[in-house]
């Protein structure tokens, strides 16, 4: 059966604060002599090239200098004049990457890696096979992205094994940010600008200063393909332009093979989690400052447990796009007018979402993340609770144990009470109130977090209470992908009236519900059909369902499936409220102006005490999803800038496959 | 050699084909490279200027860079050994060429020698023993007058033909097609090899299909002029060949490629004779039949006379030699002499692996002299310029014109060479780099004694992806081997030949050694496959000048599309709709045997 989530154990995974110490700490670590791979392009031998000469390429390829002629055509103004303004935007997002400047950097950041936490594991081995394969093509490497340490974390662990620190693409944002900033650019970050649309200077030499990397292979090279931290926990749907701008060189033929590198980057304690909360009940975003970030050195004070990095198995861009990308129906195009087609950008987008599934099925998922989904469920009963330590740890093993049937994997560090108690009482303390603290059974109950003032008028008590269980969903949701589509299935089976319901139906339900969800749950867009078949396959072997000679699904272990379809029905509840909330009065100027509105509403229904309602459906990320899958869905229907309107016959249709859906999950044979 | 079935001929001409040349590898019988007594590589014979000399170097060159033990051989079969098949009986064809008294043979050794071209499947074959379907009877027509009634005999008894010029195609556009079923006639042009006029006037000279190239060029230089066409293959391919290939030679930046050359064709199909009615330079009468013709490979008629450009010979030849630090300042510099329109007659661009290849192939020097002098320059290239030996590429070239012309010229890419960091090379390395070319072809055969494969094959590409192109199809040939399990270390190697104003000529060579490998042909197959797919990937063509015989007919849809496919079909089925010319070249043609459709 394939597995989802990866149990760290030695010798797969090392810990790299061990391998510090065995080299004698941070200073010894950071100064030892170093065997990086000299870029290297294929034809030519290893060049370092100089910063300058980096520049240079840039500044010298045919795309800059035409578009600096036709910018000057354009404006009527000089060629150098342009020419300048295209020197100063290089200057602002290029790397000034130095190795002297690494060391130092690396000195701190290590010293605090070594406070911060209890362990950094890494699959080492993979890693030595990336440091041959970078020898030969460009390395790409595509974190999942979660905090801002995973940027630091990965620079460190190449540094630790002698491959090429990454060229890093980075928001504007981090460059504003003193020092950082600067200690960044030095390390190898480079910058990009939010949104640069329309600008065809920017373009042209952004997109250039990557592919001189790519082309030259001077440094491995580092982005997200989230494009931004995810605040969720969960996995973000994917941003396609940067890779686009990756995969060009490959398409036009100027390198011979890229190897992407998928890395799974999985915190015990992801140290923006409160911040994350505060972001998503609407609270502005605290603006990247350094000040900011040294106020975060009471986070330094405190344990936060492990972190795991996984590298994927290495990909060749050449192997896995064989023959679904003809390069040769692109050279009829000159090098310097590059033009990627629709079905080339289809099969692009289609492999940054075949990315994130990787990221996904190499996710270490943690007992920590098991027991925010059965704490989130003792909350749904009562939100008030007080709950005993042996209650959270049998429904935690048992809920394991149901996972481990459909082939999901929970890392266990030492063994599941040792850990629990690891999580709660050590890395997590800060969300408990305990009671009878001493005794082995001892109590627990979250605390409320201080918000400033109430807010879109949800009164103040509620947005603090709704703290803690945000950051509870946030840990949740990292163990979601690994039981989405079963859930998915299982719950279509619950639904209907018959015990055996045909194949092909569920399927056609199951690709419709997805398509909905395809925000919440990332899935590969065109491989629906597959996911299905897999899906259908694990919970057969599982024992779950069984298939009939004349190809229906019938639900055999009942038991089992409550248990999985629970764990799926809060993120339905929470789209259906957006749905069904009263739109035909609204003037919808932009999505983000019904944030508000729809958590006015959520807190209503929480305070009528509404079955299925939680607190941390306060959160902006799944109302503002589910807003989106209204206007793709047509129920809400974009007529200009600023201008949508509902389409209530489209809106109706989705309400009622969902009320059917929900109420019957709610209902039926249970 | 056996062929157990009755031999019928008649009046058969004495060939230069059956007699001089090797039947089972490339050009004369006395001219190979051998390794000699003193365990060094020589060549034979005394037809080249490095025919009875030693290259001292080669021996570990070859053993190094493709990981030869030259103590393990893989002879070839001898050609006593070799079984014939009985040809397809057609008594009455045979009975109309004897009652047109055309000459024509069934033996063995000749219907073998024109059943292939050179391509390594072919060699390879021919030295297993593993013969593939043979034409069945062998004719010389003496006129075109014969010609027509060949091919009026072939349609009237049920015959296939396919013409041979040379044989020096590397497309596997000579060989039978394996399913037809017909008595197939090798239609040989060798007796058709004569200069029918000379145009003083008009510069302009008229010849039979059938002549040689060198023979051809001969002739002229006699008279004072050349033909301006120089393909490697000038010993052996005849003008024939080079309109229905649509051939290039090697001075075309002077002188043209062969349809710049061609004035006039007289084209026998099976509808009759098709040719213009003037031998003006230039006419708007339509689509020019001349490209239908050019490039149709045996598939539509043969072609039976040829007027053709000729050319006062140049009053000073001069070789000259180029060396840049790597391949992209090589390629750089090529492409400023074509913007700037200067190319010389040729210039050629070879890389790392060729530059080092060729030092190997250098004669033994016979005079302390000779070898202080080339160590000397050595010290200056490496350690004055900085070059690294591990990626120095060479260019070479020839001026022709008057004595001020090519000065002039050698100056202007003298001075444009220095601009790209080049050195100038000297006249000795530039003739010596031509003089390879035609040794090259030999070494093949020196190789498979040795368990090697090798090939070259060729494209078309445009300038701004000469180098990806280059780069990317070398590193395939080289992860592709190791993916297919060569043991050895492969020779991946290229270099740019003709300049034009829109891009270039890239040649490809590979070479590895199938020590063991199960089968080492289709490894060869595969790589040449997939590197052909690289090369198309990557911006180059289906083929400069090579043509596509049955070997590259794969990427005929991808190359012209649908309709341009259908547009040849209507074409052929036009002017041989019974499939006379059956060699199957370039497209398949539904309802023909060999259809795939």
């Amino acid at each position: 059966m394939p597995t989802t989530g990866r149990q760290v154990n030695f010798p797969e995974y090392d810990n790299f604060l061990d391998l510090l110490d065995q080299k004698g700490g941070p200073f010894k670590f950071v100064t030892e002599a170093k065997n990086f791979p000299v870029g290297s392009k294929i034809g030519s031998l290893p060049t370092a090239r100089s910063l300058a000469e980096i520049e240079k390429s840039v500044l010298e390829s045919s795309r800059v200098k035409n578009v600096i002629a036709e910018e000057a055509n354009r404006r009527n103004v000089s060629i150098g004049s342009v020419r300048k303004e295209a020197e100063t935007m290089l200057k602002e997002m290029a790397h000034n990457y130095n190795l002297l400047n690494v060391r130092m950097f690396g000195y701190a950041v290590t010293s605090i890696m070594k406070k911060l936490f209890d362990g950094i594991y890494i699959n080492e081995r993979k890693l030595q096979e990336i440091r041959e394969r970078s020898k030969k093509d460009c390395v790409i490497f595509m974190p999942s992205h979660k905090t801002y340490f995973d940027f630091l974390l990965l620079s460190l662990v190449c540094f630790l094994y002698d491959i090429q620190l990454p060229a890093i693409a980075a928001g504007m944002d981090f460059m504003s940010m003193k020092f950082v900033g600067e200690v960044l650019r030095r390390s190898g970050a480079f910058f990009m600008r939010r949104s640069f649309g329309d600008d065809q200077l920017y373009w042209a030499v952004f997109s250039e200063y990557v592919q001189t990397h790519v082309v030259n292979n001077d440094r491995t090279i580092e982005f997200f393909v989230e494009a931004t931290r995810s605040r969720v926990g969960k996995s973000l749907h994917p941003k396609y332009g940067m890779l686009q701008m990756v995969l060009e060189p490959y398409l036009r033929g100027s390198v011979f093979d890229l190897v992407i590198v998928p890395v799974s980057m999985n915190y015990d304690k992801i140290l923006e989690e409160k911040l994350y909360a505060y972001e998503l009940l609407g609270f502005p975003k605290p603006k990247e400052s350094t000040s900011g970030l040294l106020k975060a050195r009471e986070i330094l004070n405190k344990k936060n447990g492990n972190c795991f990095l996984t590298f994927g198995d290495p990909i060749s861009v050449r192997e896995y796009f064989g023959m679904s990308l003809h390069r040769s129906t692109f050279v009829c195009q000159p090098d310097s007018q590059f033009i990627i087609d629709k079905q080339a950008k289809n099969e692009i987008r289609k492999f940054a979402h075949h990315v994130v599934d990787i990221h996904n099925k190499n996710a270490v998922i943690t007992v920590w993340n098991i027991a925010c989904v059965v704490m989130l469920q003792i909350l749904d009963k009562n939100d008030e609770a007080v709950f005993d330590y042996f209650t959270l740890y049998s429904k935690v093993f048992e809920l394991i144990q149901t996972l481990k049937k459909i082939g999901t994997c929970v890392n266990i560090l030492k063994n599941l009470d040792a850990d629990l108690r690891y999580y709660i009482r050590i890395i997590h303390d800060d969300l408990f109130e305990f009671e009878k603290i001493d005794e082995e059974n001892f109590l627990l109950k979250f605390i409320d977090f201080p918000v400033e003032h109430e807010k879109m008028r949800v009164s103040r008590r509620i947005m603090e209470r709704s703290v803690s269980r945000l950051i509870l969903t946030t840990y949740s949701n990292a163990m979601i992908h690994s039981i989405d589509s079963e859930s998915i299935i299982l719950s279509l089976l619950l639904k209907s009236s018959e015990n055996q319901i045909s194949k092909s139906i569920i399927l056609t339900k199951f690709e419709w519900f997805h398509n909905i969800m395809k925000r919440e749950f990332v899935i590969i867009p065109n491989e629906i059909d597959k996911l299905f078949e897999k899906t259908i396959q694990i919970l057969k072997t599982s024992g779950i369902i069984m298939i009939t000679v004349d190809d229906k699904l019938e639900i055999i272990d009942y038991s089992t499936t409550y248990k999985l379809t629970a764990l799926i029905w809060p993120y339905f509840h929470h789209f259906q409220i957006v749905f069904n909330y009263d739109w035909s009065n609204e003037k919808i100027e932009n999505i983000n102006s019904m944030i508000p509105k729809i958590q006015k509403k959520i807190s209503d229904l929480y305070n009528n005490s509404t079955k299925n309602v939680r607190l941390s459906f306060f959160s902006t990320e799944p109302i503002k999803n589910a807003i989106t899958a209204m206007i793709e869905i047509g129920a809400i229907e974009k007529r200009g800038k600023n201008d949508f309107e509902v389409n209530s016959t489209k809106l109706n249709i989705l309400r009622k496959e969902f009320n059917d859906f929900t109420n019957n999950i709610n209902n039926s044979k249970l | 050699m056996s062929g157990s079935y009755q031999i019928i001929e008649h009046d058969v001409p004495q060939s230069y084909r059956d007699k001089i040349l090797k039947w089972n590898g490339w050009g004369y019988t006395d001219s190979q490279f051998t390794i000699n007594k003193k365990g060094n590589v020589s060549f034979t014979g005394d037809k080249y200027d490095i025919s009875g000399q030693e290259m001292p170097a080669f021996r570990g060159w070859f053993e190094n860079y493709l990981g030869i033990d030259l103590n393990f051989t893989t002879p070839a079969q001898k050609l006593s050994d070799v079984k014939i098949d009985a040809p397809v009986e057609n008594d009455d064809i045979l009975e109309y060429l004897k009652e047109k008294n055309i000459s024509f043979s069934n033996a063995p050794r000749i219907r073998l020698i024109r059943g292939h071209g050179h391509t390594v499947h072919d060699m390879l074959n021919l030295r297993e023993g593993k013969i593939p379907r043979l034409p069945d009877v062998v004719v010389w027509p003496k006129t075109e007058k014969e010609i027509i009634e060949i091919v009026e005999g072939a349609m009237s008894h049920n015959c296939a033909i396919i013409p041979i010029g040379g044989g020096t195609s590397v497309s596997n556009a000579l060989d039978c097609p394996v399913t037809e079923q017909r008595a197939v006639i090798s239609l040989d042009m060798a007796l058709l090899d004569k200069i029918l006029w000379i145009d003083r006037e008009n510069l302009t000279c008229r010849a039979q299909a059938g002549i040689v190239g060198q023979n051809f060029e001969r002739q002229l230089n006699a008279k004072g002029f050349t033909c301006g066409h120089e393909p490697d293959s000038i010993e052996f391919s005849t003008v024939g060949g080079w309109v229905s290939t649509r051939a290039s030679g090697m001075k075309k930046n002077k002188y043209g490629n062969i349809e710049d050359l061609v004035v006039h064709i007289t084209f026998v199909t099976p509808k009759g004779v098709i040719q213009k009615q003037c031998q003006v330079p230039r006419i708007s009468s339509g689509p020019d039949l001349h490209q239908i013709i050019l490039g149709s490979e045996g598939t539509l008629g043969v072609v039976s006379e040829v007027t053709m450009k000729i050319f006062p010979l140049p009053e000073v030849k001069r070789y000259g030699s180029f060396v840049f630090p790597n391949f992209e300042n090589g390629v750089k510099f090529f492409r400023e002499v074509a913007r700037q329109r200067i190319q010389p007659a040729s210039l050629r661009l070879m890389d790392n692996e060729q530059f080092v290849m060729g030092q190997a192939l250098k004669i033994a020097s016979d005079s302390w002299w000779h070898s202080l002098k080339s160590t000397v320059s050595k010290l200056y290239i490496t350690s004055w310029k900085g070059f690294r030996v591990e990626e120095i590429c060479a260019a070479t070239c020839v001026y022709e014109g008057s004595l001020e012309e090519v000065n002039e010229h050698e100056k202007r890419l003298n001075a444009l060479a220095q601009k790209f960091s080049g050195v100038v090379g000297g006249e000795e390395n530039g003739q010596y780099g031509y003089r390879l070319t035609f040794a090259i072809a030999y070494l093949r055969d020196l190789g498979m004694n040795h368990g090697v494969l090798g090939e070259s094959f060729e494209t078309s590409v445009p300038w701004d992806k000469v180098q990806t192109l280059c780069r990317n199809v070398k590193e395939l040939m080289r992860r592709e081997a190791k993916n297919q399990g060569v043991q050895h270390p492969v020779l991946a190697s290229c270099r740019v030949t003709q300049v034009y104003d829109a891009g270039a000529c890239v040649y490809f060579y590979f070479g590895f050694n199938a020590r063991g490998l199960e089968n080492g042909l289709q490894v060869y197959d595969r790589i040449e496959t997939a590197a052909r797919d690289e090369i198309i990937a990557c911006g180059g063509s289906i083929s400069h000048h090579h043509g596509v015989g049955k070997l590259r007919k794969q990427w005929m849809l991808t190359t012209n599309g649908a309709v341009g496919i259908a547009l040849l079909k209507a074409i052929k089925s036009e002017l041989d709709p019974a499939n006379v010319f059956a060699s199957a070249n370039l497209i398949d043609i539904i309802g023909s045997p060999h259809s795939k459709l």
